[in-house]
C-alpha cells in the first residue's frame, strides 16, 4: 500500500520540473545496490526494436541507405522483422536507391528476383559466360541496348572498312544484319532501347531501323558536316554539326519520319566567337520525353594556370525542338592535362547511359591516343557532370579510360604478361586480358572476372580500346581482337545444339560467322 | 502569454507534456511544419504553438539540431544525386549529437519526421542504417535486444530462402 501511495503522489506533480525534482530526491535516497539494479533495469529498457517499431515509411529510408541485399538477409532476426523486411515498400526503396529501376506495382516474387540480379551483378557473380571467337571479322564500336549488342565487322583484309552491321539478341541468341542501299562504308552507330541509326561514307543519309533490323527508314540532311554529332535516345533520332556562319540541329522521328531543325548563332554562350572545322565539335544528349536537346561543346579555358597546361572548359547548352535556349552551363577541366587534343571527337562523341535513371558517360581527349582520353559522367536530372566515383575518388571528374561501369560497379580491362609462358623473349610472350570488376560504393575490392590468354601473334591493340567494355544491368560486355566475351547476369542464353561436358564449356557454331561456347559460373574467372 | 511573445525574433512553443519553449524564431524555422505555421499566422502569433506530438526532452534535442544548424542553407530540391554517398558520411558533429539511447533515436525520428526537418530525419535514418551495418542476425538481435521468436526449424528455412543475400 506504502508502495501506491508514493506512486499516488509522483503522479499528482504535473511539470516536468517537480517530477524531476521528486526523481532527484528519490535518487538521493538509493542504496548503492539500489541504484545498481536501477542502472541495470534502466539500461535494458532504453533499447528499442526500432525496425519493428518506426513507420514503415522510415524503415524503407533506413533501409535505403544499405546494399539492397540487407532487407532478406535479416529476415529471419524475428517475426516483426521479417513482416517489415518483405514489405514491398522498404524493398522497392531499397531497390531504387541502389539504382535499379522503379518497380511501382512489383510483388514481393518480383522484387526479391530484381534484389538477387543486383546481387550478382554488385558482387561479381554471372550466370554465364558467352564467349564468341569470329573467324575473320574485327568487331568495331560495340553498342550494347538491354538485350542487344549491335557491332559493325570490319574484315581481316580491310581493318577499316565495315559495312555490315550486327544485332546480336543475347538472351534469344538470334542475329539480325542491316546494311546501307549501297553497302556503304559505315561510320558512326548509335542506338536506343527501340532503334539504331547509321550514317555512311560521304553521304548525307542516315538509316533508322528496330532492334530487329526490319522497317529500315533513312533521312537526310543538308550537308555531311551536320553527322558531326550523332544521338539517339527513344524513337528519336538527332544530328548535329558547326557550318560557316552558325551552328545547326536536326532532330528526327522514326515512327512519324517528321524532322525539326534549329541554328545555334555564333556570339551566344554555346558559341561565343565564330568557329567550324575540325579542331570544333559537338556532343549531343536527347531528351525526346520532354522535347529537349543538350548541345554541348568545349574551349580553351580564359586564363591558363601556371605550368602552361591546357585547360578546357565544356559549354553546354539546353534547347527546346525549337531552338529555345532553356539554360546554358559550364565546367573547367582541370586535373587533366592531355586535353589539347580536341574533345567530342566524331564517333567518340557519344552519350552511354550508366544506370536506368539518367546518368551517361561521354569520351572526351584523343580518338587515336587512348591513354591521353577519359570518360566524364553526365546526370541529366541536375543537368550537370558529376563524379564518376564519388567514394573512392572524390572530387575528380573523369575516369581512365579502360575503365567502364554501370550505376556504381566499375570494370577494367587490362592486358597483364601471363607467368607460365614457356619462352622468355618479351616479344615472344604469351599475355593475358583480364577483366576485373573493382566493387562498389560498399566495399572496392578487385574481383577477377575473366582471363584471356592471347597467342604471341595476337596484336593487342584492340584490348586497350576503352570501348571494349560495355554494359548494362543484364551484361557486361568485353570485346577483343577477334572475339567478344559476354557475361550474363539474369538471363541463361540456351544455345541450341550445343555438344560438351555439362561440367565445363559447351562449344558450337555461332552462325557462320564463328564459334561459341558458354562456360558456367563455378569455372569462371576462366582461361579462355 | 502575450506579453511573452513581445520580441518578434522568438518564438513560443508547448510540448506534449505542457512544457513551455522559447526559442529562436530562425532555429525554430529549421521545422518546415512550424515554419509554414508562423507563415500561415503572418505574425499574429499571441499563443504559444501547441507541439502535440513531441515532448519536452525531445523537442529541446530537437532544437539543439536546429540550432547548430540554423545557418544551413536550405535543402535542395534534389537530393537524392548524392544518395550514392550512402550511410558511411555522418558529420561529425551529428555523429557525436546522436550518441544517445535507442528510445531517444527513436523519439527523435519520430519528431523529425513529424516537423518535417528533412535532414535531421537522414541523419537519424543513417544512424540507425549504420547500426545495422554488416552485422549478422545474431548481432543485430543483441543490439536492439530483440528475442528470436523463429523456432530453429523456422528460422533455418528463412535462411536457405535467402542464402544467396549472405555471401558476399
Amino acid at each position: 500500500m506504502a508502495t501506491h501511495a508514493v506512486i499516488a503522489a509522483f503522479r499528482r506533480l504535473h511539470t516536468n520540473d517537480a517530477r524531476r525534482e521528486a526523481v532527484d530526491a528519490l535518487l538521493a535516497e538509493l542504496t548503492t545496490h539500489e541504484r545498481r539494479a536501477l542502472h541495470t533495469a534502466a539500461a535494458l529498457c532504453f533499447h528499442c526494436d526500432l525496425v519493428a517499431r518506426l513507420p514503415l515509411e522510415l524503415v524503407a529510408h533506413v533501409f535505403a541507405q544499405l546494399d539492397p541485399s540487407t532487407p532478406f538477409r535479416l529476415q529471419r532476426v524475428s517475426r516483426p522483422w521479417q513482416r517489415v523486411l518483405r514489405s514491398p515498400h522498404v524493398l522497392r526503396n531499397s531497390l531504387l536507391s541502389a539504382g535499379a529501376p522503379d518497380l511501382p506495382a512489383a510483388d514481393y516474387a518480383v522484387l526479391q528476383r530484381h534484389a538477387k540480379h543486383l546481387h550478382a551483378f554488385r558482387h561479381a557473380k554471372p550466370n554465364h559466360c558467352l564467349a564468341i571467337a569470329l573467324h575473320t571479322q574485327r568487331p568495331a564500336s560495340p553498342v550494347l541496348v538491354r538485350d542487344t549488342l549491335v557491332w559493325s565487322a570490319r574484315t581481316a583484309a580491310n581493318h577499316d572498312d565495315s559495312r555490315v552491321l550486327y544485332l546480336f539478341d543475347i538472351s534469344t541468341c538470334t542475329l539480325h544484319t542491316l546494311h546501307g542501299e549501297a553497302r556503304e562504308t559505315i561510320q558512326h552507330v548509335v542506338a536506343s532501347e527501340r532503334i539504331v541509326a547509321f550514317t555512311s561514307s560521304n553521304s548525307t543519309l542516315c538509316y533508322v531501323a528496330d532492334l530487329q533490323a526490319r522497317n529500315r527508314k533513312k533521312f537526310r540532311v543538308s550537308s555531311p558536316a551536320l553527322f558531326q554529332a550523332l544521338a539517339c535516345r527513344e524513337s528519336s533520332v538527332a544530328c548535329a554539326g558547326l557550318l560557316q556562319d552558325h551552328a545547326l540541329v536536326y532532330i528526327w522521328n522514326y515512327d512519324t519520319q517528321q524532322g525539326t531543325s534549329f541554328r545555334i548563332d555564333f556570339g551566344t554562350h554555346l558559341l561565343p566567337y565564330p568557329r567550324h572545322g575540325h579542331q570544333h565539335r559537338l556532343a549531343l544528349l536527347l531528351q525526346p520525353q520532354h522535347e529537349r536537346i543538350l548541345v554541348f561543346t568545349d574551349q580553351p579555358s580564359p586564363s591558363l594556370p601556371s605550368g602552361g597546361k591546357h585547360m578546357r572548359t565544356i559549354i553546354y547548352s539546353q534547347y527546346t525542338y525549337t531552338g529555345d535556349c532553356i539554360f546554358s552551363s559550364q565546367m573547367a577541366l582541370d586535373h587533366v592535362d592531355h586535353l589539347s587534343y580536341s574533345t567530342f571527337q566524331t564517333p567518340n562523341n557519344t552519350f552511354f547511359p550508366v544506370d536506368s535513371q539518367g546518368k551517361f558517360r561521354v569520351m572526351i581527349g584523343s580518338r587515336h591516343l587512348h591513354t591521353a582520353a577519359c570518360w566524364l559522367q553526365f546526370d541529366e536530372r541536375p543537368n550537370m557532370f558529376t563524379e564518376p566515383r564519388p567514394s573512392t575518388h572524390p572530387g575528380q571528374m573523369y575516369t581512365s579510360s579502360h575503365l567502364s561501369w554501370w550505376n556504381d560497379t566499375f570494370f577494367s580491362s587490362e592486358i597483364l604478361p601471363h607467368d607460365d609462358a614457356s619462352s622468355s623473349d618479351q616479344s615472344d610472350q604469351a599475355r593475358v586480358s583480364v577483366l576485373t570488376q573493382l566493387g562498389t560504393i560498399h566495399g572496392s575490392e578487385d574481383k577477377p572476372l575473366l582471363l584471356f590468354r592471347h597467342g604471341p601473334c595476337v596484336a593487342l591493340d584492340a584490348t586497350v580500346d576503352p570501348f571494349a567494355i560495355v554494359a548494362n544491368d543484364k551484361y557486361v560486355v568485353r570485346t577483343l581482337t577477334n572475339s567478344f566475351h559476354i557475361l550474363c547476369y539474369q538471363t541463361s542464353p540456351d544455345w541450341p545444339s550445343l555438344s560438351g561436358n555439362p561440367d565445363s564449356a559447351k562449344h558450337g557454331r555461332f552462325f557462320d560467322m564463328g564459334v561459341v561456347s558458354i562456360v558456367d559460373s563455378p569455372h569462371m574467372p576462366h582461361l579462355i | 502569454m502575450a506579453e511573452a511573445s513581445s520580441d518578434k525574433n522568438m518564438i513560443d512553443l508547448t510540448t506534449s507534456d505542457n512544457a513551455p519553449i522559447k526559442v529562436e524564431r530562425k532555429v525554430v524555422e529549421r521545422s518546415i511544419l512550424i515554419k509554414n505555421l508562423l507563415e500561415d499566422l503572418a505574425g499574429e502569433t499571441t499563443e504559444a504553438i501547441p507541439i502535440p506530438n513531441v515532448n519536452e526532452a525531445v523537442m529541446k534535442k530537437v532544437l539543439e539540431w536546429c540550432d547548430h544548424h540554423k545557418d544551413d542553407p536550405p535543402a535542395t530540391q534534389d537530393d537524392d544525386s548524392d544518395s550514392r554517398k550512402k550511410s558511411t558520411d555522418i558529420d561529425e558533429w551529428d555523429q557525436k549529437f546522436m550518441q544517445v539511447d535507442q528510445e531517444m533515436l527513436f523519439e527523435i525520428i519520430l519528431a523529425a519526421n513529424y516537423l518535417d526537418i528533412k535532414a535531421l530525419l537522414d541523419v537519424g535514418c543513417k544512424t540507425v542504417a549504420n547500426m545495422i551495418k554488416g552485422k549478422s542476425p545474431d548481432e543485430i538481435r543483441k543490439t536492439f535486444n530483440i528475442q528470436n521468436d523463429f523456432t530453429p526449424e523456422e528460422e533455418e528455412q528463412i535462411r536457405r530462402e535467402n542464402e544467396w543475400a549472405e555471401d558476399r
